[in-house]
């Protein structure tokens, strides 16, 4: 049985209080950034793009990555074309999907240092304490303050919809780590506002199942939206935004 | 502390890298990592620890997160990308033959 640590980050990191991110997400390269926001494609094609820069996405504070890996989700009605990329430069990319839809995009992308070759070799474990007691060797960069990245697994109904309710699916977040008992407090409720960035792929821990409607998001508000999708199928869904305190 | 500041006033690896903020998470003790793919077959076996190179060599479970957003240049979405047979050590990926996929896993890495 795998045994997980259940103590709070904000028990021991200063700066999960006072930022309200209530864990630090790791990672797996020593200088990794996660950007996020919406772009609404040209309704001048096809194919109906959108070319987006680092600096647009981040405020001005990332000109360019090294690699990076893009998750692109068309929202608010179902797609025709489902959200693609159609090339990546060190500066930005062009995304392709349907005329004038809104998307939310989401960049997990390695910056050059632009540091001397000693500092380059030091990851934030080497920093910071409260790291290096978690086992946690890297940390993501944001460009906005108060920002978290979350994943949970939903299931869709008959109809081929699940009504996503943060208050809810934060008590499943975590399911397989937390004891008995503590279903009935959600980690949280509802986001600080409805412009979060949603991602949606089909999965599942079994065989796959082939998608026969791309999933896409509607109905987004603070507290949730609903997914829509393929009838009684699973779906894993990240979430980039600011949770509401 | 005052809210006015940023994560960089207070980490010294956050300014050293010039992080405005970082990353949150809800959950505690997840990672978030990404490769890209291009397919031989579908489905392809996403093998953890060669596909990061490394630097991760399994999952502690089975609950973790798949993202999978196809970036074929200038090639239209003909199926839409799919994941299934998740294992600690591997997934898989189902798609179009040739095509090259940013995948992104949020979960627990068993380091």
């Amino acid at each position: 049985m795998v045994v997980y640590n259940q103590q709070n980050q904000r028990d021991i990191c200063p700066l999960i209080e006072e930022f309200h991110i209530k864990n630090v997400i790791a990672g797996v390269e020593r200088k990794q950034w996660v950007i996020g926001g919406r772009v609404t494609m040209g309704v001048v094609g096809p194919p109906f793009t959108y070319a987006l820069t680092f600096l647009s996405l981040s405020g001005g504070v990332i000109q360019n990555l090294t690699s990076y890996r893009v998750l692109a989700q068309k929202l608010n009605a179902q797609p025709s074309e489902e959200t693609y990329v159609v090339s990546k430069n060190s500066y930005g990319v062009t995304l392709a999907g349907d005329s004038g839809s809104v998307n939310s995009v989401i960049i997990l992308g390695t910056e050059p240092t632009g540091k001397p070759p000693d500092s380059q070799k030091k990851w934030a474990k080497d920093y910071c304490p409260y790291c290096k007691a978690r086992g946690i060797n890297a940390i993501l960069g944001s460009s906005v303050k108060d920002e978290i990245l979350f994943g949970f697994h939903a299931t869709t109904g008959g109809g081929g919809t699940y009504a996503v309710k943060f208050g809810t699916v934060s008590k499943y977040i975590n399911l397989f780590a937390l004891p008995a008992g503590s279903l009935d407090n959600p980690l949280f409720t509802s986001m600080a506002d409805a412009t979060y960035q949603i991602s949606i792929t089909k999965a599942k821990v079994a065989a796959g199942v082939v998608p026969t409607i791309p999933p896409w998001a509607s109905s987004i508000n603070r507290e949730g939206f609903t997914l829509n999708g393929d009838a009684n199928s699973e779906y894993d869904v990240y979430i980039l935004g600011q949770i509401l305190y | 502390m005052a809210k006015r500041r940023w994560v960089k006033d207070y980490c010294p690896f956050a300014k050293d890298q010039g992080f405005m903020g970082v990353i949150g998470d809800v959950a505690p003790g997840e990672t978030v990592f990404g490769f890209s793919v291009t397919l031989g077959a579908s489905p392809t076996a996403m093998v953890l620890r060669t596909q990061t190179n490394g630097k991760v060599k399994q999952m502690k479970d089975t609950y973790y997160r798949v993202q999978v957003t196809k970036v074929t240049s200038g090639s239209i979405v003909g199926a839409n990308p799919y994941v299934g047979l998740k294992t600690e050590v591997q997934f898989s990926l189902y798609g179009e033959v040739g095509a090259t996929y940013d995948v992104v896993v949020v979960g627990h890495v068993n380091y």
